[in-house]
C-alpha cells in the first residue's frame, strides 16, 4: 500500500527527494558556531508569529477611523485570549527588529558581504527596512492618539524630499491629511504590499545565502566544517525556542496598553516614536530639516551599499580598515541618539 | 550564447516585441499609479467664524479647529492675529505658552515661534503661515481656503 501510494505521489510529484536534500548537506565553517552566528533563523521565525497573530487581528480589526479604535480596544478587552494575540504580534515586531539588526552587526563585524555576497547584504538590508515599514504601518493602525500623531509626523517627513516629496506624500496618504485613506492605505501596506516583498526578499536573501555558502572569516586559518543539517539547524532552533519562550513570556506579563482615542486637533504633549525610531526622531530635533532629510538618506544608502563603500574604502587605504571604523562611527551615534531619546 | 549571429528577422522579431510588451506594460503601470493618487478635491475661499474675541485673554492665545484646518489666535486689545496651528516642521498642532519671547510651542520636535510667528528655537523651516483675520462686532472671522471633503469613512 505504502509502495503504491508512493509510487502514485512520486508520478504526480516529480521531485527527487535527493535534489530536495542537496541544500541540506552544506559544510559550514567551524567559526559560525557562536550564538551570535544562530540568529539568521530567528527573523524568519518572527516573522512566521507575525504572520500567524497578523491574520487572526485582520478577523477583528476594521481599519476606518471610526472603528479602527474601538476594534483594537475590543480585541484587547473582550475578545477571548485577544489580548495576548495583540501582545505576541507587537513584541514579536520588536523582537523581530532587534533580531535583524544583531544579525546585521554579526556580518558587518565579519565582513561577511564582501565580494561575491554583495546582494544577499542588499537584500538584507531591505529586509531591514521592511521590518522598519512593517513597525511604522502597524503603529499607525491602533489609531490611539499617540499612533495617530507618529503617523502624521512620520508621513510629514516624505513632503521635505526635494522635488517628489510633496507629490508622494499625496500618494501616501491618499489626500493632503492623514484621512481615512491613509489608515486604508498603511493597513493594505501592512498585511498586503510588505508582506509580499517581505516573502520575496526573503527568499533572494535565502537563495543568495545558499548559492555562494558561507562566507569563510577574514583572518581564521581553520578549514574545519560542521554540517548545516542537523548541526547549525538544531543551534538555529535552539536559540529560536529561547526567543520564543521570551516572547511568551514577556507577551503574557505585559501586554501593550492602549491610549486615547486619536483627536487630531490636539496633538499630545509628550509625543513619541517607537523606539526603533528614536535615533531619527532625536536627530530631526537637533538639525534643519533638509540635515535631517539627507544625511538619513544618505545613512539609508550608506548601508545600503555597504560592501561597495567599504571596498572603496578599503582600495583607499589599503589594510587600514577604514569601512570598519566609519561603519561602527555611525553605529555608535545610531546608538548614542537612541540612548539620549530613552532617558530624556 | 554559441556564437551565431541572431537572424535579422528574429532580432526583428524580438525587438517588436520588447517595444510592445515595455509600451504597454508602462501605460498600464501609469495607471495603476494614478488610481493611487486620488484627485485633488476642489477649494475655495471661505470666511468662518472663529469665535467671540472675548474667549480670549486680551494678550494671550488660543487654539481653534475648523473645518478649514487648525487656527492659533492671538489678542492684540481689540484685535486679533491668526497664524496656521499646524507646525512647519512636521505638521503637529501647536500650543499657546504664556511665554513672552516664545508663545507658540510644538510638542512634537519642541518647535518655538513668537507672537509674531516667527521661529524662536528649534527644527521648524519657517514661519507659521498667517491668516487674514478682522474682528466684527465682537466676532472673529478668518478667511481660509476650504477643501471640498468627500466623506470616506
Amino acid at each position: 500500500m505504502k509502495g503504491r501510494l508512493t509510487r502514485w505521489l512520486a508520478e504526480r510529484v516529480p521531485i527527487s527527494m535527493e535534489e530536495l536534500r542537496r541544500p541540506l548537506r552544506e559544510e559550514l565553517p567551524v567559526h559560525l558556531r557562536t550564538w551570535l552566528a544562530w540568529l539568521g533563523g530567528t527573523p524568519l521565525m518572527l516573522f512566521g508569529i507575525q504572520a500567524a497573530t497578523g491574520i487572526l487581528l485582520t478577523f477583528y480589526y476594521s481599519p476606518t477611523p471610526h472603528l479602527a479604535y474601538e476594534s483594537v480596544r475590543r480585541i484587547s478587552t473582550t475578545l477571548r485570549y485577544g489580548w495576548l494575540i495583540r501582545s505576541l504580534h507587537q513584541t514579536a515586531g520588536q523582537l523581530m527588529i532587534v533580531a535583524v539588526i544583531l544579525h546585521i552587526i554579526r556580518v558587518f563585524v565579519t565582513r561577511a558581504y564582501r565580494a561575491p555576497r554583495e546582494l544577499t547584504w542588499v537584500f538584507g538590508v531591505a529586509l531591514f527596512l521592511l521590518t522598519l515599514g512593517f513597525g511604522f504601518t502597524g503603529y499607525s493602525l491602533v489609531y490611539d492618539s499617540l499612533s495617530y500623531w507618529a503617523t502624521t509626523v512620520g508621513t510629514n517627513l516624505v513632503a521635505h524630499v526635494p522635488f517628489v516629496g510633496p507629490h508622494v506624500l499625496w500618494v501616501l496618504r491618499g489626500g493632503a491629511d492623514v484621512n481615512p485613506n491613509t489608515l486604508a492605505r498603511f493597513y493594505n501596506f501592512h498585511i498586503g504590499v510588505l508582506p509580499t516583498l517581505m516573502v520575496l526578499a526573503v527568499g533572494a536573501h535565502l537563495v543568495f545565502v545558499r548559492l555562494h555558502g558561507v562566507a569563510r572569516l577574514e583572518g581564521d586559518a581553520r578549514r574545519e566544517t560542521y554540517d548545516f543539517f542537523p548541526d547549525h539547524v538544531l543551534r538555529e532552533a535552539a536559540v529560536a525556542l529561547v526567543v520564543l519562550l521570551a516572547l511568551v513570556v514577556h507577551a503574557m506579563r505585559s501586554p501593550p496598553g492602549l491610549g486615547e482615542p486619536a483627536d487630531p486637533n490636539v496633538t499630545p504633549s509628550h509625543i513619541r516614536p517607537e523606539w526603533y525610531f528614536f535615533p531619527s526622531y532625536r536627530w530631526l530635533k537637533m538639525v534643519p530639516m533638509q540635515v535631517g532629510i539627507w544625511t538619513t538618506t544618505a545613512f539609508v544608502l550608506g548601508m545600503l551599499f555597504w560592501p561597495w563603500l567599504d571596498a572603496g574604502l578599503e582600495r583607499l587605504a589599503p589594510g587600514r580598515r577604514l569601512g570598519t571604523w566609519l561603519g561602527s562611527a555611525a553605529f555608535l551615534f545610531t546608538l548614542v541618539l537612541l540612548v539620549w531619546e530613552a532617558v530624556t | 550564447m554559441n556564437g551565431d549571429p541572431l537572424p535579422r528577422r528574429t532580432f526583428l522579431a524580438n525587438l517588436v516585441l520588447g517595444v510592445a510588451s515595455s509600451l504597454g506594460l508602462g501605460a498600464l503601470g501609469a495607471r495603476f499609479f494614478a488610481f493611487l493618487s486620488p484627485p485633488a478635491p476642489p477649494e475655495r475661499e471661505v470666511e468662518f467664524s472663529a469665535g467671540p474675541l472675548a474667549a480670549i485673554p486680551d494678550g494671550g492665545g488660543a487654539i481653534v479647529h475648523l473645518p478649514s484646518g487648525h487656527v492659533a489666535l492671538e489678542r492684540t486689545g481689540d484685535g486679533v492675529r491668526a497664524f496656521s496651528a499646524v507646525c512647519t516642521h512636521l505638521g503637529c498642532v501647536i500650543q499657546w505658552r504664556p511665554d513672552p519671547t516664545a508663545a507658540w510651542f510644538c510638542p512634537c520636535h519642541r518647535g518655538r515661534y513668537d507672537r509674531a510667528g516667527r521661529v524662536v528655537s528649534g527644527p521648524p523651516p519657517r514661519a507659521l503661515a498667517a491668516i487674514p483675520a478682522e474682528v466684527r462686532g465682537g466676532e472673529v472671522f478668518v478667511r481660509m481656503k476650504l477643501h471640498a471633503r468627500e466623506d470616506l469613512a
